[in-house]
Formats: structure tokens, sequence, C-alpha cells
């Protein structure tokens, strides 16, 4: 009985501090073995490179905190960014292009709301669908060819840095931790995604708007999704429709799961998922620094999914 | 008496991080006793279950179980030995057959081959003994709870089982279905095999129960023989005094809300297969009790008053006024809220804090500028935390380590916290402890004195006598009569659900 209380505190301890506790980890294992690690250069490409996640992120925070999921968000990426790309390309201001684009990502997370809530689909399913559409989509508008950012003004927004070589990206990241911190502690939003994920049944007998607050999540998620492509297209020389974006909903579950929202659904933990998208760029940067080949990136990062899932399943029984 | 022992537990203690869950204890069970073990929750009752069944070590004391001392480190070893255990969920394989499970792990083999001729014969002979006869090749899940359980007792039977211990093993099923159970127990008796019976229900115990054990926080507080005790007594040993009285008491009839206007109306309710003509009226501050056996369509008439259920012929007025388009999010507005009778599934957030739940339907009055005031928040929650004395260490536990009574109170608070007029109860004190469960009476009592109506459904006959002003009994989906003022008694009542035409008839 003694042993089950102790696994029990463990595993509360790894909800709430988790992600923290493997990112300082993480951090003195580099810092003792990954050679030039203490370099703030390479921090400030940490940051620059992981800001696209970070957005994704905090949409997928919500929805899984509905107890969702959303696959899509790697290719909503693709096809904003493609849109984008071409759009600029046909001489539209950034502005509008950027307007078109957020109304995209907010009609497409708006569908797969719509779909999950009122018609039942599971999201697993729904959104696996959405990313093979959309990434096809992305590839047919482009032809299969990436399309150069030729516009200085969208370039400054990803490449400008501050003195002492500071990337811009570091006041996107602060806004969308604000804003998401926000949403999900001082808003009844945090509340109602929570009661969802824990009790869908309940949550509807208690008078909460089920299907609304569903395709708001979902459509906040796709927004977030278009944020990302804009940052994503802003950072890059050019956007290749078949491979921008690619695999990222896996680096947001993970950092969602490590960030100790439970994938069953429940309380939104932004803090969490901002250290567990920190530890998702730190592995990468680690493995490719010790010049480990990529694809094992990939595969440590499942394995720490597996691992939260592991950690999580403990705390119910 | 002594030789005839099956059980004796010895001066047992058990200390959890904290707490002294049990403290000495000491109890003896004969051969064909039925023994009731009887405490509030948190008195102990559930760990010394689990220590008996071996899923808990205890520290001091000893247990000698047929003859033997035991120290069971594991559920199989009990098993082995001969403790059996019934509980409210049954764990019979659903997809087998009613044989296939009573013979499981010990199928009877002939010539290499499962004797299955045998099986059958086997498990018909052994619900027979039982005094059972079912077709034992249908699955297990195709029958009732309560055949479930009989099924399951046949199936510890083969294994030779010595003692049945049957944990709220009454809770789901009607009073029909208990009977059964209570001729199965009987039978149990007659074979010598003993049997520790845990129910809230207090009369079931006095039906069955040659003794009782009762505990009280973690400590023996008596055994006695059930002949020798009476309702009242075993209440104030488990409970103390004063909740004690409030269940004893039957309420003073009120007449005041006989003048006040009809809340609440419904006309002519159909709904396929469950419910052919409903009417029922519901005066403001009025209790209307609403029985009837399991499936006779309580449930169902519930959830279409509160919008939930939208597929139905008839119509439903709210203060004379038909409702149009009814939804769950229109009822709660107009002030019409549900408790929900699975409260695990239905009514609470289990890993939510009890302040999240309490407040979840009220959230949109405490916006301002879109963020939540959480200063009113908090004041809410202590204001309904102390109203309705809601036992939990602080606002931010998570209701999941609450017991059953303050689950049921904080989706009251929910409730209550919108100012409600007509609170549809379903079963609102099953599974909760007898504390709780006063608790929960006097608060519905005090909410129609404020004026509130309530529609109050109960299996519990002598709940529904001690609360309501009217009640309305359902049979096959209609209003089969009613029972105001003086003609509400539990005999009145029990003919009725029966289906005996006694008392007048109403409902039109």
């Amino acid at each position: 009985m003694k042993k089950i209380h102790k696994a029990e505190t463990v595993s509360i301890l790894f909800q709430k501090y988790g992600a923290a506790a493997v990112f300082l980890i993480l951090i003195l294992v580099n810092a003792v073995f990954t050679p030039n690690f203490v370099n703030v250069a390479v921090m400030w490409n940490i940051i620059a490179q992981m800001t696209p996640i970070m957005y994704i992120s905090v949409g997928m925070t919500f929805v899984i905190g509905t107890s969702g999921i959303d696959l899509s968000v790697g290719s909503i990426l693709a096809f904003c960014s493609i849109i984008l790309a071409r759009m600029l390309q046909l001489g539209y201001p950034v502005l509008a292009a950027v307007a078109v684009i957020l109304l995209i990502g907010a009609v497409i997370g708006i569908f797969n709301g719509f779909m999950v809530s009122k018609m039942g689909i599971q999201p697993i399913i729904l959104t696996i669908v959405m990313q093979m559409i959309l990434r096809g989509f992305a590839i047919f508008v482009s032809k299969g060819k990436s399309i150069p950012i030729t516009n200085s003004t969208l370039s400054a927004m990803g490449l400008h840095r501050f003195p002492g070589g500071v990337p811009i990206q570091i006041l996107y990241v602060a806004v969308i931790f604000i804003v998401g911190s926000i949403l999900a502690k001082k808003t009844a939003l945090g509340c109602y995604v929570e009661a969802i994920g824990d009790n869908n049944k309940a949550a509807f007998l208690a008078g909460v708007r089920i299907v609304g607050m569903t395709v708001l999540i979902y459509m906040l998620s796709g927004v977030m999704s278009a944020v990302a492509g804009i940052l994503e297209a802003a950072r890059s020389g050019a956007v290749d429709p078949s491979i921008v974006g690619g695999l990222y909903e896996v680096d947001a579950i993970a950092a969602v799961a490590i960030g100790g929202t439970s994938l069953d659904g429940g309380k939104p933990n932004i803090t969490g998922t901002f250290f567990g998208v920190m530890t998702m760029i730190l592995i990468t940067m680690t493995i490719n620094m010790n010049n480990i080949p990529y694809e094992i990136s990939n595969i440590v990062k499942a394995f720490i999914i597996l691992f939260s899932l592991y950690m999580r399943r403990e705390s119910k029984a | 008496m002594a030789e005839h022992a099956v059980l004796r537990i010895r001066d047992v203690s058990k200390q959890f991080p904290g707490v002294k869950a049990l403290s000495h204890v000491s109890m003896e069970v004969e051969k064909g006793e039925v023994r009731a073990l009887m405490g509030e929750n948190g008195a102990g009752k559930s760990t010394l279950i689990k220590i008996l069944t071996g899923i808990y070590q205890f520290e001091e004391g000893e247990i000698e179980f047929d003859g033997k001392r035991v120290h069971p480190k594991s559920a199989i070893e009990m098993q082995r030995l001969g403790v059996s255990t019934i509980y409210q969920e049954i764990n019979l394989i659903p997809y087998l057959s009613v044989a296939e499970n009573i013979y499981i792990g010990k199928e009877p083999i002939k010539h290499g081959r499962i004797d299955w001729e045998q099986v059958k014969k086997g498990a018909e002979e052994a619900l027979r003994d039982l005094g059972i006869s079912i077709d034992v090749t249908q699955k297990i899940n195709q029958l009732s709870t309560a055949l479930q359980q009989m099924a399951a007792i046949a199936r510890a039977l083969q294994t030779d089982a010595k003692l049945f211990i049957m944990d709220e093993a009454t809770s789901s099923l009607d009073k029909r279905e208990t009977q059964r159970l209570f001729d199965v127990i009987r039978n149990l008796k007659e074979r010598g095999i003993a049997v520790i019976f845990v129910s809230h229900r207090m009369d079931e115990l006095f039906q069955i129960c040659d003794s009782v054990t009762i505990l009280k926080d973690g400590e023996l507080a008596g055994t006695y023989k059930m002949a020798e005790i009476n309702h009242h007594t075993l209440v104030s040993k488990m409970i103390g005094r004063d909740a004690a009285e409030i269940i004893g008491q039957r309420k003073q009839y009120r007449t005041d809300w006989e003048q006040k206007p009809v809340m609440c109306e419904v006309k002519n309710i159909r709904k396929k297969t469950r419910l052919n003509g409903v009417n029922l009226k519901i005066r403001q501050g009025e209790i209307v009790g609403l029985a009837g056996l399991l499936g006779s369509g309580r449930t169902e008439l519930a959830k279409i008053i509160f919008g939930e259920d939208t597929a139905y012929e008839g119509e439903v007025l709210i203060d004379g006024e038909k409702v149009h388009l009814p939804s769950v999010r229109k009822s709660i507005e107009r002030g019409i809220v549900y408790c929900p009778e699975d409260r695990k599934t239905e009514g609470v957030f289990l890993g939510m804090s009890v302040e999240d739940n309490l407040t979840i339907s009220v959230l949109r009055s405490l916006l301002r500028g879109g963020f939540v005031q959480t200063k009113k928040k908090k004041a809410i929650v202590e204001e309904y935390i102390q109203k309705i004395n809601i036992k939990t260490p602080s606002g931010s536990t998570a209701v999941r380590s609450l017991s059953g009574g303050n689950q049921q109170k904080v989706i009251l608070a929910r409730w209550l916290a919108g100012k409600p007029r007509l609170i549809i109860l379903d079963e609102p004190t099953r599974g909760i402890d007898v504390g709780a469960k006063a608790e929960i009476e006097k608060l519905i009592q005090q909410l129609a004195r404020e004026g509130i109506s309530v529609l109050y459904i109960s299996s519990e006959i002598e709940e529904l006598v001690r609360g309501c002003d009217r009640i309305a009994v359902l049979r096959e989906g209609s209003v089969f009569g009613e029972l105001f003022g003086e003609e509400i008694t539990s005999d009145n009542l029990l003919h009725m659900i029966a289906g005996e035409d006694t008392a007048k008839t109403g409902g039109e």
C-alpha cells in the first residue's frame, strides 16, 4: 500500500514539474557532454526554431484538454504557408495575405470541431484525413515545387535580430505564452475545456455548450497552425509543400504530454507545454550537435510520449 | 459457539499514512450466519473487507479462517481459501455463456477435451440448487445484474466458498430482485455458508441478517443480534444521536404549497415503449415523489422535463407555457435542474476540483470583461461548502477523493448556486452513507420551504414516505396513482407500486 502511495506521489510530481525537470536535466547533460553547448547563439537559434511549434502546441494543449487530438496541424501549417507564399508571389500585400490565411486556418478548425462534436467523428480519424487532404492541397496549389519568399516585410518578421543577436521570435513566444496562460487560467475557457475532457456527458448536463466550445477549441488550433505557417515562412527563404511542418503534430503532442496535460483530457497546462516544447527542441539539438542521425530524434521523441503516457497511467490506478 | 466459527478476527489494526483506518477490531462469524457490517463511509468497513479479501495486509492482530491462521498476501490466496466477494458490479466475462463462466478455469475434461455436456448440466444444476432455472447457454451480459450475481455466486460455490462477502450487492437491484437474492442467501445459510452483508439499506439488514457488527471511526462499536437491536439504536450507534433523529423523523406535512401556482406540468407525455401518456403537476415549493419499479419510466420522464431527451410526444409546460424546442441549457436558464442517478458518469467531474465542479454552471455569471472573478468564485464556493456542509479539505481538492455523499452535495451546490426553481433528484441518496443521507434529506425539506419545487425519484420507499408532499406512482409508463398527505404510508405506496389499486387513483 505504501508503495502505491509513493508511486502516486511520483507521478503527480511528474505531471506538475516533469517538463521543467526533463528540460533542466537535458541542459545539464548537454552542458557536460555536448561540445560548444553553452553558447548563447545556439540558445537563440533554439528559440527562433521552436516558435512555430510553440504556437501549434498551445492550440494542441486545449484540444487535448478536451480529450481530443489534432493531427492536421502540420498540414494546416503547410497549406497556409504555401497560400501565403503564393499570394505574395502574385503581389498581394502582406497584411491581406496574412488575414486570408488566418481565416483559412480558422475555417479548417471550425470544420474539424464541427465534425468532431456535432457529427461525432473520432478526432484522431478526422484529423488524420484532414492531414492528408491539406498536405495534398498544399502540393497541388504549388504544383509540388517550393515557393521562394521574397517579400522583405515578411522576412523581417522572421529574421530580425535585436542587439546581442536576440531573435525577434522571443517576442512571439512571450506573446503566445502570456495569451495561452491567460486563456487557460483566467477565462472560463480553461474550466470548460477541462470539464469537456473530464466528463463530456456531465459537462453537457451541467449546461456547458459542448459543440460551441469544441468548435472554438479546434478553431483555435487551426488559427495557431496558420500563425505557425506565417512564422515558418518568415524564417525561411522558401517553403516546400511536401516538407514544411512535417511531423510537427508529433512534436506538439509530445510537448503537451511531457507538459502534464493528460492525453485523456483534463486541465490545459500551458506552462508545462512551454517547457515541453523547449525539451523537444533540445532533444533535436542535442542529437544534431552530437552527430547522431536526425532520424534517431524522432525515436527518442516517441519514447518520451510513451513514457509520459505510462506515468499518467499510474496516477489513475 | 466458537467451534462453529468460520471466521475469527482478533485485534486487527491497519494503518495508512497519517490515518489509523482500523484499530483493534475483533469479530467472529459462524457457519451459516448472515452478518451485517455497518458503518458510515470512512468507518473502516471497506478497509476491513479489503483485508478479508486479501487486497490489504493488516499490521496487528490475527485472522483465523476455517480453523487456520491466515495472513493473506493477495486476493487470489483468499479466494483459494474460500472467501468470495460479490460486488455491485459483477466481474464475470461478459461474452461467455453462463455455463462457461460458472466453470471457467476448472472445465471438466473427457477424452482430452472439455466436456461441454457436463459443463452445461453442472451449471444448470448449480443454479437450480440456488432456486434459479435459466438458459445457461445465453451470454452473461444478456442477464440482469441480479442474475449475473447469482451466476457469480454459483461459480464461487463450485470452488467451495465458505464465506461470501456481499458489498452493496443490492444497490442496483429492484425490490423483487433483492428478494430473489435473499432467497439465495437463505439457501447458502442452510448449507452452512456464512455471509458478510454490506448495504446502506437498513430495512434489508433487518430482513436478512442474523446479527450486525457496527464500526465507527475505525473502531468496533459493537456486535448485536438483529433481534436485540432496533433501527434507531443501530443508526445512532453508527452516526451519533443528532443525525439519527433526522432519519427517524417523519416529516410534518405542509399544506402551504397547495395554494401556490403550478410551476411545471407535463401533459400526456409519450415516448416509444417507455412512456405512454404521463400527466403530472408540480406546484411551487412542493415535493413530489416519483415512485415505481426500475424501468417504469421514472428516469425517462425526468430527462424529458430537464430537456435532455427531446424525442417525445406530448407537452411540458413551465409556468403554464408550453416548452418549444427543449434543451438542457434552456431548462437550466429557466431554473430547472437535474441531479442524475449516475453521479459518477453524468454528474461530477472526478478529476476537477470542488471549486470548478461547483461553479461550472454559474461560471458565465462570474465573468467580467471575459475574465473569471476569482474572489467572487471563491466566495460562492465557501458559501456552499458551509451551507450544505460539504466535507472537503479545501476548495481545490479533486472531487475524486470525496465520499459519495459529498460528491452528491457538490452537485446539489452546483445547482443551488444558480438559484433553481425546480430540482429533479434522481436517486439522490443511492450509495450514500446514512449521515450524509440525513443531511441531504434535511436540505431538500429546507429548499421546499424556500419555495423551490422538487421532483424526487427514489427506489427507497421509506425515503419517499418521509420526505414527500405527494407521491406519483409510475407503472408501465403512466401514472398509476397518486398519494396525498395522510395517505402517504409505506404500505399504501408498496401496494400501489405492486399494482394493487387500494388507494385512491389520481393522475386523471
